[in-house]
This record gives structure tokens, C-alpha cells and sequence, in this order.
């Protein structure tokens, strides 16, 4: 199964923007991002801007947290709550 | 109360205005003057009943709480020193820390507890953990208190605590690969705490903003300043700490008047936060050191907010705020080169060392030694580290050598010029580079690892690993990042990983840190 | 970049549009200029939330953003003209409200602000001397410290609503240096003993907003009334005229809308030797003309006003909104006139709204004077 255009859009701006020079197969889906260092405070911050750009939404201030964008697989989720569309 | 100089006035503010808030948590519980003193009290007791002495060091690895605040107040007034952690940094590097300050015992709780005390185990260290149920509100220290059972005497503590007595150990980035851990003594707090009232006049009316986590340096205004003036602190917790819109609402809506954090967190703020289109409420000081703050945003800040006052603090942990520099309003953003770091505190004696000796000219930069009552004792347990460090001058008065840059200008208002060494700034925390190098050389599939650092295009400081491989496996860069989560706090993270064959070399054999430093790794 | 107007912001305009054109439109149309400040006008105004429209809700503001307020601001100035009323609601908003918002303390912004913006409290701005206009800080007006308090003595000019005003926005010299980090800002309610207000002055425009002098003689007011700290004066200062340079021509974006509308059914209407005068190129030039200044002008004050809010370089880019914008308005007030030709020099209404429009370009710094701020962000050492 392939995974969404979400979950593409999101990966591909983490390997651009934090992970240069790595292969996207080494994050997937359930990886953890922020659990893991991948993603500090200031990269999930970028990374809240992007989406809301890309997707016309917006993030209330509570839910910029490891519930809401600790995995793609939770980016998605979050990104499609807010009627965000992939 | 405890002879510590430190609670007196937590003792005076509980007897005279014993329902004064003291302690302000996210949720909204609040915790007094008189209930704070009292639950101090009664875990200096149950601290003495578990063999605590004066002397003793004690951990504490709790989350920003009113249980927290009451741990460190409880220590001190037990005559112990207090040893705070950082909760959300690796097991095994908090470990190392207690192990090293020979903790006799540390304050711990929820999931991180759990993890810190197999660690313990693990390393067979003689140490007492004592693993609170829940942290928040005070209650999981309540708890605790109930179920060591030890009888509420309420015996007043005993005799007053020498000032060049220990008060806490903060342990910060070490050269040598592992973290070092800086003792303060109370009479430097109480000298910084003294500097901090004259200056910015804190009264019972202000709410301080918490930010700095106990670990870090900034917390000793965050605690001890606001227990002096009997103004509230609210305690902004890891839920918030790196939530930029939710800090900058609640400045306005919690009635904020005093703020003191990193440029690195405003820089936040502003780029985050949409702090431009939100008022700043009842602010009225804003205090921020660690690091350089560039000029751009702070003109920025200073637009967007313009009431409050705005001060550069400079010191490092082993002397806490030594210089200052108030912006001026007509500050001319454009045409000064950066932010002075100002003129001396009071008490406090700076030189500007030339590197021939002697005293540096007007303008010429050298070292910057400092002569402060705010001073460290030394570092625990490295007499060596701390023989460099302080020195004696033919009057016995003692210098701090700072390893920072700095110059004079006509006017004596001091500017930052940068390190010595290999020591870097990121997020206002310090770092050295070769407790990185440190922890990545034990990673099974790397062979040598060498960091440098570059500024990015947003002026925000880059660190990266440059490594060679034992062997023909390649670790992912994921990889790489989960294995330094968990030897190495978020901070310390390098953000980029370059592999190599081998290492640029100097003419002198050592490696070539320079060319190292000006390739871009993701290109 | 993105030009759209949201919907919020569309709705707001077609709100105040409409209001304005209902009831408020009357008086000023008459032949006669009334030169009595409207009150009544004026606190309907307020009831409509119009002077709260970018202060925050605790405040009693209405919790929009800069954008968006001038924009509203404009279709007041569309729909109503009153020239004087809409200056004068300007004037208060970002020369008296702003400066408290942004300095007070809590007690101070709650104390006004509410009642400034719902119109039971009038405000004024005093800063400007008889000696000391374009050359700001040089003001004399001295504020000495006695005790608890300070006692003001001096006297200031060109102060837009003295005459109605309840509340003071006065600078005055706090130290005895002779340049700006001894101003001090401070809050002087009208009721406080030795300060005296002069008779109206006379003036060519904008005659609903009345115009007098402050006079302190001993005046002595509480610490407490104190705008920020003791040399923050100069600072409040700039903030404010920043913030007024950026935004206060909003109604005038919004007067030049009105004077082309006007003018083109005026030359639709007027026939000579049998056609429409719009069909005569010296005519349709001139609303042509009407039409770009117009844009220019709204483009300005839009990016000012953005800016402001949002970007780095307020002090540009609102000096440039001050200057594009009010050049414009004299512009095309003077083209409005002439189309009406004999009719427009006479005193109907188009006559009062060029000498509305003349003052544009000398309050809040005159065109030279701005064009000394923008030379200044480009590194020229002008004085």
C-alpha cells in the first residue's frame, strides 16, 4: 500500500529540511520524530508553518505536540481532522 | 526556619502574608507562601529522617512543579544541595550526574522516574530514590511525605548555614566528555538575589514567568528573586515551554510583568508566536541572556512590545550575571555592530585580558576575567578544572576565567567577541563540542567523530557530526538522532550527519576543523 | 502575496458603509460647515465599535487587526463626510488610545481604554509648541517632581479636540537634558486644577474637529499618571506617530473614493454644447487621474498598515503612506473641484472638502518632514 500525499508531503519536508542526504525509506510511517530527536522544538515549529501553510489550516496552540505530529501516520490524522485534504 | 539565607524571606512571606501566592501552575492550581514554607518543612524532616546531613547532595528530577519547588526549598532547608535534573534528558546521562555529585538521595517521579531508577540500579549506586506518584500541584510530594510516615514535629532547623556553604550544583557541558558540575555556593545566590532586587525593584504585585528549567542557570532569578520581593512565579512546564503561541497568550492573559529566558526562546516567540498581533499585557521587564540576541529581531521584539524594559544579562553558570546592558530606547539598531553585554553589576570587578597579560586597551579584545561575589565554589569533585578556572591574584582575590572574548570601548560599556574554545551557544544552552564527540564514538558502526558548528541562514547555530565508519554498514541518519536521543539531551543533537572516508588533515596532523567547517554536508 | 479582501474584512466595510451613509452623512453636506464637534455622531460611532476596532477585548476594543481597521476606517471615511468627524476619531485612536495600550500599565489601560472606546471619554494628544513643531523633542513644557506627584508647567498648541477633550496625552520635559531622553509622557485628566484650556483656533479645514491650546500653570498630577517610565517619552512619541503616519489617512483613502464617485455622476449629469463633459478628455482625464491617485493612495495605506503590524520597516513604509496618501488627497480634491468648475469654487460642498483635504499634508509631519524619515532608512545623513 502506498502511503497518502500527506504523508509524502510531510516526509519529503522532513528529509529536505532536517534530514539532508538521507534515504526516505529510513522514515516511515511510525517512526518517531519528535520522541527521537529527529524533530527538536524549533524543526516542529517549521514543520506546523508548513502545514498550515500547504493545507490552509490551522494549528490551535495546544495541539503542537507530540499527540498531534510525533509520526506521519499522526501528522496525517491531525492534518485530516482539520479538514486539511492530501 | 532553616538557617539558610536563601528561606528567610520565604519564612518572613509565610508568616506575614501567609495567603500570597507564591507558585502559579499551567492548569491554574495555585500554591501560597504559607503552604510552600510549611511543605518545605515538613520534607526537610523526612529528609533529615532518611540520613540526609547538612552537606548531602540530593537529586531532583522532577518536572517544572510546585512538587519540585517544594523539593529544592525542603533540601535547603535541611542544609542539603540541591542537584536539579534535567527529566526529559537520558536516563543514563542524569545517572552519571547523581553518580558523580554522589548523591545520597534524589526526588524523582512519573514514567522518567521509573526509567532513572533502573538506571540506578543498574549501576549499583548507594543512593536513595525516592519515587513520588505523581508530580503536579504539590500533591505527589504530600503523598510522598504521607507515606514515609515520619511524624510532623515541627523542630525548627538549626543553626545558620555557613555562606560559603554549597547551595546547589548545576551541571553543565563538560570538555572532557562528560557533564561538570558547577557548585554555588549561597552566598553567590544571595549576592545575584540582592543585585536583582536593586535593580529591577520587584515587588508582591509581580508575576514572574518561569521559563528556564531548574537545570539551567536563569532559574535562580526564576526561584529566588521572586521569593525575595514575595511576587508570584508561574510555572511554565515542558507542556509549554517550547509551545510559542501558548507562551505568548499567556503573557497577556496571566498577567505576566516579568520575563527572563534565552534570545532564543523570544526569537521563538516572535517567529512562532505571532507575538506581533498579540498585546503584551501587564509586562514590564523582560530579561534575557545565554547568548547572543541579534539585533534584527530584538529591534523586532522591541517594536512589536515597546513597553517593557529590556535587559541583556551576561554570565556564565560559574558566576551567574556579572554584566548588563539596558537597551536604551533610542538604541540605534542600525548602525550598532551588536548588543553590547554593558557594564559591570554592582560588586562585581571585569578585566579584559590582553593576550600578551596586562589589561587590553580600549577596543582590543582579549579574555574576559571576572572578580564577583556571585562566583562559584569550584567544580565538583575537579580540582583540576577548577585550578584553571580560578586564580588568585597577589591581593587573594580570586578571577573567573571565562573563556569568552570581549572588549572595552571608550566608554567602558563591554561587547561580546565569542570563545576561546571549542564551547558553543545553541538555544542559549552550552555545549561542548567534545561531550558530542564523546557519546557518538561509542556508537557500534562509527569510527572517528568529529563536530564544528556553522551559522545557517537564519542565524541560528548549526551542529554537525562529521564521522568515518568502522565498517561497510551505514547507520541511517535516523538512526544516528535516536541513538544520540538517548545518550545526549535534545540540544546537544547535532542537526547534520556527513560521512567520510577520512578526515581533511592540517599541515600539523591534527584535523582540519576549518575546512571541515565551511562544507555544507547537504549539498 | 495575496490581494483578497477576506470576508470578515468585506463585511465590515459594507457594514460601516452602510452606516455611515445613514446617519451620518446629513450634517456636513450642508452648505453652511457646522463647525461644532458631533458628538452625537461621534459616540453613535463608538456604539458601532468603530473606536475600539484594533484594541484588544479586555480593553473594550474589538480585537482586529491593523489591516483590517484602516480598511474599515476607509468606508466610514466613504460613506460619511464629516472630513473632521473622521479625523478626529483617528486622531484619538492612534494618538491617544495606542500610546496607552502599548506603554500603560494594566490600571491605566483598564481605567481608559474602555471608556475611550466606547465614547464616554474624549482624548486628546499634546506634544506640539509654539516653538517647537517639525522639531519635536525641543518642547519646554517642563514636568518637575514634587513629591508624589510632578508639577506641569508650559503651554501647548494645535491640540486636535482640546475644547471637548476629557482626557491629556501630554509630553513634557522631565530632566534638564536638552535632548529627548528627558521627555516623560503622562495622562492629564481636563478636570485637574491649573489646566486651562484656550478658546477654539480658527482654522481653514477640518472644522467639526475643534482645535485649541493647553496651558499648565502649576499643574500638579499623581506619579500614577505617568505614561510608562521617567525618559520614556520620546519613544512614546515615535511610536505613536508612527502608528498614526501608517494609518490615521484611512478615512481620507476613503474621502477620495467619494469625491471620484461624485465627480463621475456630476460629468455624466452636466451636459455642455450637448454632450456629457465626462465626454470631453480634459474632464475624463482628470477622472482618470482621480481614479490612480486613488489606488495608489489605498495601496499605501494598506501595505503601512500591514506592515506596521507585521513587518520590520514601519517607520518607512508609514512615512511613505503619510506622504503618497495625503499628496494624493489635495490631488484629487483639486481635480474634484475643478470639474465642477464655477460650482466647485463657490461654497458648496466641494469647496469644503478642498479645504479638508489641504491639511493633509502639514499634521502629523508634513510631506518634507516624511520625506527626511525615508531618506534617513536610506543611510542619507539629512538634517
Amino acid at each position: 500500500m502506498s502511503d497518502s500525499a500527506i504523508v509524502e508531503a510531510a516526509r519529503q519536508f522532513i528529509l529536505d529540511r532536517f534530514l539532508p542526504g538521507e534515504a526516505a525509506g529510513a522514515l516511515t510511517p511510525t517512526t518517531p520524530l519528535i520522541s527521537t530527536g529527529i524533530l527538536d522544538s524549533l524543526s516542529v515549529l517549521e514543520l506546523v508553518t508548513f502545514l498550515e501553510n500547504r493545507y490552509s489550516i490551522e494549528f490551535a496552540a495546544h495541539e503542537v505536540d507530540r499527540a498531534h505530529l510525533d509520526t506521519l501516520v499522526a501528522i496525517e490524522s491531525t492534518v485530516r481532522q482539520k479538514g486539511g485534504r492530501g | 526556619m532553616s538557617g539558610n539565607a536563601l528561606l528567610v524571606a520565604l519564612a518572613e512571606h509565610a508568616r506575614s502574608s501567609p495567603d500570597a501566592v507564591f507558585l502559579v501552575e499551567m492548569d491554574g492550581r495555585t500554591t501560597t507562601y504559607g503552604a510552600l514554607a510549611s511543605l518545605a518543612t515538613r520534607i526537610a524532616e523526612t529528609l533529615r529522617e532518611f540520613g540526609v546531613r547538612p552537606g548531602d547532595r540530593v537529586g531532583v528530577h522532577l518536572r517544572k512543579s510546585v512538587d519540585a519547588v517544594a523539593a529544592i526549598c525542603g533540601i535547603l532547608h535541611a542544609e542539603g544541595i540541591y542537584v536539579p535534573l534535567d527529566a526529559a534528558a537520558p536516563a543514563a546521562r542524569s545517572a552519571s550526574i547523581l553518580v558523580d555529585c554522589g548523591a545520597r538521595a534524589v526526588l524523582t517521579g512519573g514514567p522518567s522516574g521509573e526509567v532513572l531508577r533502573q538506571e540506578l540500579a543498574a549501576l549499583d549506586a548507594a543512593m536513595q530514590v525516592h519515587l513520588l506518584t505523581g508530580v503536579g500541584g504539590g500533591a505527589g510530594i504530600q503523598e510522598w511525605l504521607v507515606q514515609s510516615g515520619v511524624p510532623v514535629t515541627g523542630t525548627q532547623g538549626g543553626h545558620p548555614t555557613s555562606p560559603d556553604s554549597a547551595a546547589c550544583i548545576l551541571y553543565t557541558s563538560g570538555s572532557t566528555g562528560g557533564p561538570k558540575g558547577v557548585v554555588i555556593p549561597v552566598r553567590a545566590v544571595e549576592s545575584f538575589v540582592q543585585w536583582a532586587i536593586a535593580s529591577f525593584a520587584p515587588n508582591p504585585c509581580d508575576r514572574v514567568a518561569s521559563h528556564a528549567p531548574f537545570h539551567f542557570d536563569l532559574s535562580i532569578f526564576d526561584l529566588f528573586v521572586p521569593m525575595r520581593a514575595g511576587a508570584s512565579v508561574l510555572l511554565l512546564d515542558d507542556s509549554v515551554v517550547a509551545n510559542p503561541r501558548l507562551l505568548v497568550e499567556c503573557i497577556a492573559s496571566r498577567g505576566i510583568t516579568i520575563w527572563y529566558s534565552t534570545p532564543t526562546t523570544l526569537r521563538m516567540l516572535l517567529d512562532h508566536g505571532r507575538l506581533e498581533e498579540t498585546p503584551s499585557g501587564a509586562l514590564r521587564l523582560v530579561l534575557f541572556a545565554g547568548e547572543v540576541f541579534p539585533l534584527p529581531q530584538l529591534r523586532r521584539l522591541t517594536r512589536a512590545w515597546p513597553a517593557p524594559r529590556y535587559c541583556n544579562l551576561y554570565g556564565p553558570t560559574e558566576t551567574n550575571v556579572v554584566t548588563w546592558f539596558e537597551v536604551p530606547p533610542d538604541f540605534d539598531f542600525d548602525r550598532e555592530p551588536s548588543l553590547p553585554i554593558g557594564e559591570p553589576c554592582a560588586g562585581v570587578i571585569v578585566m579584559v585580558e590582553a593576550d600578551c597579560g596586562g589589561m587590553a586597551g580600549a577596543g582590543e579584545v582579549g579574555e574576559l576575567l571576572i572578580c564577583s561575589p556571585t562566583t562559584m565554589t569550584g567544580y565538583w569533585n575537579r580540582p583540576d578544572l577548577t585550578a584553571r578556572a580560578l586564580q588568585k591574584d597577589s591581593q587573594e582575590r580570586l578571577w573567573y576565567k571565562t573563556g569568552d572574548l570581549a572588549s572595552r570601548d571608550e566608554r567602558g560599556v563591554l561587547h561580546f567577541h565569542g570563545r576561546r574554545d571549542r564551547m558553543i551557544k545553541r538555544r542559549g544552552y552550552r555545549i561542548e563540542l567534545a561531550e558530542i564527540e564523546a557519546a557518538l564514538s561509542h556508537h557500534p558502526q562509527l569510527g572517528a567523530v568529529v563536530t564544528s558548528t556553522r551559522v545557517d541562514s537564519r542565524g541560528q547555530t548549526v551542529i554537525v557530526a562529521h564521522v568515518t565508519l568502522r565498517g561497510a554498514e551505514r547507520p541511517s541518519v535516523v538512526d544516528l538522532k535516536k541513538y544520540c536521543s538517548a545518550h545526549l539531551p535534545l540540544w546537544m543533537i547535532p542537526d547534520q550527519f556527513e560521512v567520510l572516508h577520512s578526515f581533511p588533515m592540517t599541515s600539523t596532523g591534527k584535523v582540519d576543523l576549518q575546512s571541515l567547517g565551511t562544507r555544507d554536508p547537504g549539498s | 502575496m495575496d490581494f483578497t479582501i477576506s470576508a470578515e474584512q468585506g463585511e465590515l466595510r459594507r457594514r460601516i458603509l452602510e452606516f455611515a451613509r445613514e446617519h451620518l452623512h446629513d450634517r456636513a453636506a450642508s452648505p453652511v460647515p457646522d463647525t461644532t464637534f458631533p458628538r452625537d455622531h461621534w459616540r453613535h460611532c463608538a456604539s458601532l465599535g468603530i473606536l475600539g476596532l484594533p484594541f484588544p477585548e479586555v480593553y473594550g476594543g474589538g480585537g482586529r487587526d491593523a489591516l483590517t481597521t484602516v480598511m474599515a476606517l476607509e468606508a466610514l471615511g466613504q460613506g460619511c463626510a464629516d472630513n473632521g468627524l473622521i479625523f478626529a476619531i483617528g486622531a484619538q485612536m492612534w494618538s491617544v488610545q495606542m500610546p496607552i495600550l502599548r506603554f500603560g500599565s494594566e490600571e491605566q489601560k483598564h481605567r481608559y481604554l474602555p471608556a475611550l472606546c466606547c465614547g464616554d471619554l474624549v482624548g486628546a494628544h499634546a506634544m506640539s509648541e509654539a516653538q517647537s513643531g517639525s522639531d519635536a523633542f525641543s518642547i519646554s513644557t517642563s514636568a518637575r517632581r514634587i513629591g508624589q506627584g510632578y508639577r506641569l508647567n508650559g503651554t501647548k498648541v494645535f491640540v486636535s479636540q482640546a475644547p471637548v477633550a476629557d482626557v491629556f496625552v501630554v509630553f513634557a520635559r522631565t530632566g534638564s537634558d536638552p535632548g529627548p531622553m528627558a521627555l516623560s509622557a503622562f495622562l492629564v485628566d481636563r478636570s485637574t486644577p491649573g489646566l486651562v484650556v484656550g478658546p477654539p483656533t480658527p482654522k481653514l479645514g477640518l472644522r467639526t474637529s475643534p482645535m485649541a491650546s493647553l496651558t499648565f500653570d502649576d499643574c500638579v498630577i499623581p506619579e500614577s499618571s505617568r505614561l510608562n517610565l521617567e525618559g520614556r517619552g520620546a519613544q512614546i512619541f515615535r511610536d505613536s506617530i508612527e502608528w498614526e503616519r501608517s494609518c490615521i489617512l484611512a478615512g481620507a483613502v476613503g474621502a477620495m473614493d467619494r469625491l471620484l464617485n461624485d465627480a463621475t455622476k456630476y460629468a455624466r449629469e452636466r451636459h455642455q454644447f450637448g454632450r456629457a463633459i465626462a465626454a470631453f478628455g480634459a474632464i475624463a482625464h482628470r477622472l482618470i487621474d482621480m481614479k490612480i491617485h486613488l489606488e495608489q493612495a489605498r495601496l499605501a495605506l494598506y501595505r503601512a498598515a500591514w506592515e506596521k503590524e507585521h513587518g520590520s520597516d514601519g517607520t518607512t513604509l508609514g512615512a511613505i503612506a503619510k506622504l503618497v496618501v495625503s499628496e494624493a488627497y489635495r490631488r484629487c480634491a483639486i481635480l474634484a473641484m475643478e470639474i465642477r468648475g464655477g460650482y466647485g469654487y463657490t461654497t458648496d460642498d466641494v469647496e469644503r472638502e478642498v479645504r479638508d483635504a489641504l491639511g493633509s499634508t502639514i499634521y502629523s509631519g508634513t510631506s518634507d518632514i516624511q520625506r527626511l524619515v525615508i531618506g534617513r532608512s536610506l543611510g542619507l545623513k539629512l538634517t
